[in-house]
Formats: C-alpha cells, structure tokens, sequence
C-alpha cells in the first residue's frame, strides 16, 4: 500500500470530477485537509477546487499542490450585489452557486475539442463527510445517480423512494417532498456525457427557492423515472451533510492576539 | 528494506497508537469515517477505540470490523456522576487505552519503540503531523488551531526549547497545551505505570497539565512543526444535528444505520 499518494491512474476505470466550492474561514484549511485525505484513497479522482474569491489564494494552492491529488484549481467571486439596469440590487444567489457553475464550465471547455474520458460529475461540499464506498457507486453512473444523504431536511436521512423493480418513484424527505428533485446537493452525480450533452445545463443564479436547487439543474438533465439508484437501491447511507461549528475566536480581540502569518 | 554492509534490513517504523474516545450520537459513524479515511494514509498507524458505553455497539463494532487498519475496540463507560457539564470528559476512556497499551507490552523488554497520542473523533489531522510525531523521544508538542478562543495556540520555544505556553486560557498551568497538542513515546508511557488522567482532584482543562506533570518536565519537551510555528491540527468541532422532523410515530419501514 502507497501511503499519502493517490492510487496510479488507470486507462480503463471512470474519471470521477469532484466539484468542490470554498471559501476563506477558520476551518476551511482544516476542511480541505480532511477532504484531501478522503480522496487521496480514490482512483482516477480529479478534484476541482473553486474558491469564492476574487484570487486564487495562497492557503489553498499550496494545499493543492501538497496534497498529491489530480487537481484544477478556480476561482469566481459570488458578487454581494448585481447590476440591473442602473441599480444594484441585493444578490441572492444562494452560495456555491457561481463556483459549481464556474466548474461545469472549465469541464465542458476541456472537453470540447477532445473525446471525454467515461465518468462522472460530483458536487462535493467541504464540510460534508464522504465514505470511500460512495465513490466506488457513482463511478458508474449511465445518466444521473442517486442515494441518501444523511442529516438533511430535519431527518437522520433523506432517500429517493425506490420501487421494488429499482426505479426511483419518489423521495422520503419532509421538507417539500412534491420537489421535482428532493434531494440534497450529495445526493446525486452526473454522468460526464450528459453534461457535455446539455451545455445550457447549469444551476440557476437568481430566484430560487429554499431547496430547489438541485431541481434547477436537474430538470434540465433527466426526468425521474431515468435515475439511477445506487446504495442499494438507496438502503444505505454513503455521505453524511455533516457541519463544522464556527470557532469562538473571543480572545483575538478586536485587532488580532495571534500571529496573522502562521496560517491556519 | 535496503541492503547496507550486512544485509541487515532497516529497523521498522515505530507504531503509531491514536487513542479515541468516543460515544453513541447521531454523527459517530460520519466522524469516525472521515477520521479512518485519515489514518488508512499513514502507515503502521493502530487505532485504539475505546467507547464510551457499558458494552461494545453494532455500530463500532461493525465499522472497526471494515475499518482498513488495524484496530483495538474497547469500552468503558463513564460513571453517571461525572457527567455534568464542566467535568473533564473521555477520563475513563483515554485510560482505557493506556492500560490497554501496558497490558500488552508488559512482559516486553525496553526499550519498545512507539509513540502514542489522543485522537478526539471530531479533530482534524494533517498527514504531516505523523511524520512530526513518530520521532518522538520521550513527549513531543506541537501547535493546535482554533483552540482556546483563538486561531491557534502554541507552546514557545526558544533554542529548541519550550520555554512558555502562548495560549488563550490559563496560560498559568504547568503545561498549558490541548489534548491534540502532544504525543508520548510508549517507553515513556511504560516506565511510568501509574500515570493516568485524573478524577480526584483534577480541575475542569487541567486533564492535560495534569498528566503530563507525571511523566515529563517542560525541559524535556520536544517541540516539532519547525520549533511549534506549523499548525498541522485543528480542534475542529461539528454542529449538532437537526432532527426536527425525525417522526415520532409511523417510523420507516426499513432501520438504515447513519
């Protein structure tokens, strides 16, 4: 076993692209680092790394670089207000937005002159904890994968309702479960094809309500009755929407204790 | 293994023991996956799971089952009257691991090669911190983030030593250092038999300072991460989760474990 380093590339095994969106806090070197070394264990993973930033930061390049992984490193800015006519009014673009679709974008322009590998698109959120056994389900994926998600809408998890010939028919969800797609940003992945099939298929800026962002996206790609589930027949739970508490920075102070140029 | 003038094959790497408390709640199974997921990429790492429970669960023991790396599980639960908020926690457990560690190494002569530190489940650990740490002598500190209301704390050294404490709380204590901040060499663990975290007499944040005071002198520290100006750990905590719309009645008809 090869320690700290990603398995050798394979030639015949499924790309799966991670998509990961960031942005600066305490905990997102730790966030990053944890991911990191989940995904270090993964074959053929490429990991697209893309910060709400207006640069590509020092903290995450140098993590990027370090960390051994296959990577594409990003950046977009999610603007706190957009341009309409002469005014500006308040963005609600809901976070991550910009970033997943910046992601999407830089795949279908790699792939738009050259034959795209076999694989999968993935949306992983950096404080999410992600099992290895979920990636082995979705390399696979023909069109659109699903599976449960756990600690989302209020429950110890959320499920697409599989029918017993293995079609999705359904969510178990509380919250809005008449969603198109009720189901949670971890809870699904696109096949490669698919997207550079679609190219106006991307997540919607502005306008959308609490839980239909998935839907945004989804709808444009694949109806219900085209889902694949995975975990089988989504029975177990691979990823879990775990969130990391904000530190209590109190004794920082209003002009900062620490040395600010020991990076955390 | 090389050659070298005799053929003898290099000593092997000392063995790593994390020892992790740990206890039944929602977000278990996803803490000790990514914690697993860490330390598979380091080798001759041992966990030491010690749960904080009167007998072992189906869910630790099924997870250590598949874990991918060696593992000890244990259990000892923590009795009632210490379970108040403000009390030091995972006492029962981290001792636990420690006996655990002496049992097994009793009857075998020193000097034993290994180096053991405390692995909260809900921390997050670089894979450098285990180079750092696998060369440790006797003890060995290093800084941790977001820790003690602050964006990190450190022990400060000065010519290689530790001369003082740069943290956010009592920086009075004889050691003033988080759990996550140090490893002890095994021999150091087994030629002190009677050093366990305390109860009796222990002070709520004391827990570390109190038991190194029995097994080391802040002259003797080994400070890593480049003279403690690293950080390579992160007292990282997770939100509670929200079950609200979990039923009361009309359950699913299938049990998934989360």
């Amino acid at each position: 076993y090869v320690y700290s380093r990603p398995p050798p590339w394979s030639d015949t095994l499924p790309t799966i692209f991670v998509i990961t969106p960031t942005y600066t806090r305490p905990v997102q070197k730790a966030e990053l680092t944890r991911l990191a070394n989940t995904f270090l264990h993964v074959q053929n993973l490429h990991w697209v790394v893309v910060e709400d930033s207006p640069r590509r930061t020092n903290l995450v390049s140098n993590l990027l670089e370090k960390a051994g992984l296959n990577f594409t490193h990003l950046n977009v800015e999610t603007p706190k207000s957009l341009k309409v006519g002469l005014s500006w009014i308040p963005s609600h673009t809901p976070r991550g937005t910009l970033q997943r679709n910046l992601g999407l974008h830089w795949l279908r322009n790699s792939f738009s002159n050259t034959p795209p590998p076999e694989g999968v698109v993935y949306f992983a959120d950096d404080d999410n904890t992600y099992s290895l056994e979920l990636f082995e389900e979705m390399r696979y994926t023909r069109r659109v994968s699903v599976w449960p998600v756990a600690f989302v809408g209020g429950l110890r998890y959320e499920s697409p309702k599989v029918s017993p010939s293995g079609k999705v028919v359904g969510w178990k969800t509380v919250f809005d479960p008449n969603r198109p797609f009720a189901i949670d940003m971890a809870g699904f992945a696109i096949s490669i094809k698919l997207i550079l099939e679609k190219p106006q298929a991307s997540f919607k800026l502005e306008g959308v309500k609490g839980g239909y962002q998935e839907t945004s996206l989804l709808k444009d790609l694949v109806t219900m009755d085209g889902l694949e589930p995975k975990a089988a027949n989504c029975t177990k739970v691979l990823v879990w929407h775990t969130r990391t508490e904000r530190p209590t920075l109190v004794n920082e102070g209003k002009h900062g204790f620490t040395d600010p140029r020991v990076e955390v | 293994p090389s050659g070298g003038a005799k053929g003898r094959a290099p000593p092997p790497l000392p063995t790593i023991y994390a020892i992790t408390p740990t206890y039944s709640r929602p977000v278990q199974k996803a803490e000790l996956t990514r914690l697993a997921n860490t330390f598979r990429q380091v080798a001759r790492l041992h966990w030491i799971v010690v749960e904080d429970a009167a007998a072992r669960s189906d869910l630790v023991s099924r997870f250590v089952a598949g874990a991918g790396l060696p593992c000890t599980h244990l259990h000892v639960p923590t009795p009632r009257r210490y379970k108040r908020p403000g009390l030091p926690r995972a006492t029962e457990q981290r001792n636990a691991g420690l006996a655990w560690l002496r049992q097994r190494h009793q009857h075998l002569p020193p000097p034993q090669p290994g180096v053991l530190f405390f692995a909260d489940d809900d921390n997050t650990y670089s894979l450098e911190l285990f180079h750092e740490m696998r060369t440790t002598r006797k003890v060995s500190v290093w800084p941790v983030g977001l820790v003690g209301g602050r964006r990190y704390e450190r022990p400060v050294v000065e010519n290689g030593k530790v001369v003082g404490w740069y943290t956010g709380w009592r920086a009075d204590r004889p050691f003033a250092i988080d759990m996550a901040g140090f490893a002890v060499s095994l021999q150091v663990i087994l030629s002190h038999p009677k050093a366990v975290f305390k109860r009796r007499g222990s002070q709520p944040g004391m827990q570390e300072s109190d038991f190194l005071k029995q097994i080391t002198t802040v002259e003797e520290l080994e400070p890593k991460a480049n003279n403690c100006t690293k950080v390579l750990v992160w007292h990282t905590r997770t939100e509670k989760v929200n079950l609200a719309n979990e039923p009361k009645y009309r359950l699913d008809t299938v049990s998934i474990e989360v």
